[in-house]
């Protein structure tokens, strides 16, 4: 029986990039992930150095512009929808918790690594940690993304995490169960068309040394606890390329791919399936977008004194708006779109079941969504960098002539004709993807057409609703 | 069983592809009908005079000789299509910008001044203005909003999103059943 949406060895196309000698002779080399953190790293010690000597004004200081607009543009415009966790791949913030728990930069040093060596708790190998520590940044976001001194601190809060809990557990802990940046990215990353899988997960089955999860002289086993013959979702791969390295029989290799490919897939041998926690995180990712729209880039002073901790009792209505909002408003509207679907399609699949699989939908308007947001202010504001080029610490220095360079906003009228596009796009692929999830859910394809009507509904409401934003 | 499926499936599959296109491809012509006559100009000389306080980090629209009330719920300002609007920009804590978004005015008032601003409501639709002065931490979130009605490129816009929804949900109703 072929049960649909399970992976069969890879039924969609694939070109693998990695048959190109020169790529693969790259990612194979031991120093291929350093190189790609050391130019992060530089940056990020500038950062650093920013945030907690330069100037506290935030439009002035390298940390908030380079930080909250320059890479956080890069990341969702470009980063994640295209090569999903590349991100992961080259992010300075574990990298001191790994180098020393690894006693090495580099090369593969044998022998025991430096830590305690602790099993991550078996009811934390989920996202949920992630939603939380998410909600948490989010909420204090007006503050984070303003302050110099607030970024910094955040930033030093997360190195300083990635360092202790590579210290106590085993591998990149911080990066799979904790960072709060990791689970969106991870979350988006299955839209991307590019993965790192097996060739052919035969011979994973019939190859008993497992060096992937082992680690051989070549490379290390993966710092992200995932066993490349069961890997089936970029969600779970952190792209080190470690299991690349490491394969004796070279079946691992990095591919291009049609987009989503991961959204499709309801079952794999090793996977639970579709889970409440990636669930939510779609969930939290479409509110955020909307939220962060409204409080931002909308007209509203008293939501941003309220967000900007102006006025405790209006920070405490604004928490709970958030929270309520992330937590129980957008979920609970869409589970009575759910409800009704189930109703409309006189299914016999289990409401709470039904709504985690087809949350998932929600994963590529989320995504569209977060790139009409950063749309923005992006144009807007990315002549911001052009000055700090020159000072970035806003003490008055003038290294390559552009010091003065006038705050320029670029087409800010044409913003919304740049975000109309991303938010059809993204209501068109989540339509579409809602009915092939319906379609693996129910028992044939005309409930699956009946259940799409309130759920296509509810997606047309978001996207309405950030064109309310946006454009009314 | 689709029995009129089975007629003529090709004939029918064709027609509902054409009709299925033919509403996604008016749900995209709509809003660029809508942007196309945005760029008319309006035709009635109606002065529209708003007084507008800027403080960190909100602007708030008042009639004139209204009093200031902190917690307007949003600074937003609706004209007509062709008015000319007069604003009245003063600062009510430190120095303030007023950059319109496609209208190129870019102006900065100091506490104590008023800065008079006048311009013709040429485009209907949305158009943000934006703090350019540098005025503290949420500067670059100090935004406000100057509605044009009718607001054509909003609603060609919003008609646009329903019909690709109808379009898209439309494909699977009817192509799958042929299918």
């Amino acid at each position: 029986m072929v049960v649909r949406g399970m992976a069969r060895a890879f039924v969609y196309p694939r070109l693998e990039l990695t048959r190109w000698s020169p790529l693969r002779r790259l990612v194979k080399h031991r120093a291929f992930q350093f190189m790609l953190i050391l130019p992060n790293l530089a940056v990020f010690v500038l950062v650093l150095a920013a945030a907690f000597l330069g100037t506290p004004v935030g439009n002035r200081n390298f940390a908030i512009i380079f930080v909250w607009i320059v890479w956080w543009a890069a990341l969702i415009v470009l980063l994640i929808p295209l090569a999903g966790r590349i991100w992961c791949a080259m992010c300075p913030i574990p990298a001191p918790g790994e180098w020393l728990q690894r006693l090495a930069i580099v090369a593969r040093r044998p022998g025991r690594p430096f830590t305690l060596g602790l099993s991550w708790p078996r009811a934390l190998r989920n996202i949920w940690l992630q939603n939380g520590t998410f909600l948490a940044v989010a909420l204090f976001s007006a503050i984070i993304l303003t302050r110099p001194l607030a970024t910094g601190i955040v930033l030093t809060l997360f190195i300083g995490l990635a360092l202790l809990l590579s210290l106590l557990f085993e591998r990149r802990v911080f990066c799979r169960y904790v960072c709060p940046v990791g689970g969106f990215i991870g979350l988006y990353a299955m839209v991307a068309p590019l993965e790192l899988r097996v060739k052919d997960p035969q011979v994973c089955v019939t190859h008993k040394e497992k060096d992937c999860l082992r680690g051989n002289a070549k490379g290390y086993p993966c710092p992200w606890m995932a066993y490349p013959g069961n890997l089936w979702r970029n969600i779970d791969c952190g792209l080190c390329t470690e299991c690349l390295k490491a394969c004796p029989k070279e079946n691992v290799g990095i591919f291009l791919r049609p987009f989503g490919q991961d959204l499709l897939l309801a079952r794999a041998p090793g996977w639970k399936g579709r889970s409440l926690d990636e669930a939510y995180k779609a969930f939290i990712m479409l509110s955020c977008a909307l939220i962060y729209s409204a409080v931002y880039t909308g007209p509203w002073g008293f939501l941003k004194e309220w967000a900007n901790l102006s006025d405790p009792a209006g920070f405490a209505l604004y928490a709970a708006g958030f929270l309520g909002l992330n937590l129980i408003g957008l979920p609970g509207v869409f589970l009575i779109a759910v409800a009704l679907a189930r109703w409309i399609a006189r299914a016999e699949i289990p409401l709470r079941r039904l709504f985690v699989e087809l949350a998932y939908a929600l994963v590529p308007l989320g995504l569209t969504g977060w790139i009409a947001f950063t749309l923005s202010f992006v144009l807007v504001n990315i002549s911001y960098a052009i000055p700090l080029l020159s000072d970035p610490l806003g003490r008055g220095w003038d290294l390559l002539g552009t010091a003065s360079h006038p705050w320029t906003p670029y087409m800010p009228e044409l913003v919304p004709l740049l975000q109309l596009p991303f938010l059809w796009l993204g209501l068109a692929v989540s339509i579409g993807l809602a009915f092939r999830i319906a379609q693996q859910n129910l028992e044939d394809a005309a409930k699956a057409r009946r259940a799409l009507l309130p759920i296509a509904s509810f997606m047309t409401l978001i996207v309405l609703l950030f064109q309310r934003l946006y454009l009314g | 069983m689709n029995t009129w499926g089975e007629r003529c499936p090709g004939v029918r599959m064709r027609g509902t592809w054409f009709l299925v296109s033919g509403i996604g491809l008016l749900g995209f012509i709509a809003p660029v009908v809508g942007l196309a006559l945005s760029l008319t100009p309006g035709r009635t000389p109606v002065v529209r005079e708003i007084e507008l306080l800027s403080q960190a980090f909100h602007y708030d629209p008042l009639q004139p000789g209204e009093a200031h009330t902190r917690h307007a719920l949003g600074g937003r300002i609706e004209v007509r299509w062709g008015e000319r609007v007069v604003l009245h920009l003063r600062a009510a804590d430190t120095a303030h910008g007023f950059y319109l978004d496609g209208y190129g005015i870019n102006r900065i008032v100091q506490p104590g001044e008023e800065v008079t601003i006048e311009f013709i409501a040429i485009r209907p639709g949305k158009f943000r203005f934006r703090c350019s002065e540098t005025c503290g931490p949420l500067h670059p979130f100090m935004i406000g909003e100057l509605v044009v009605t009718p607001n054509l490129p909003f609603y060609g816009s919003a008609l646009g999103t329903i019909f690709l929804a109808l379009a898209v949900v439309g494909r699977f109703w009817w192509l799958k059943r042929e299918a």
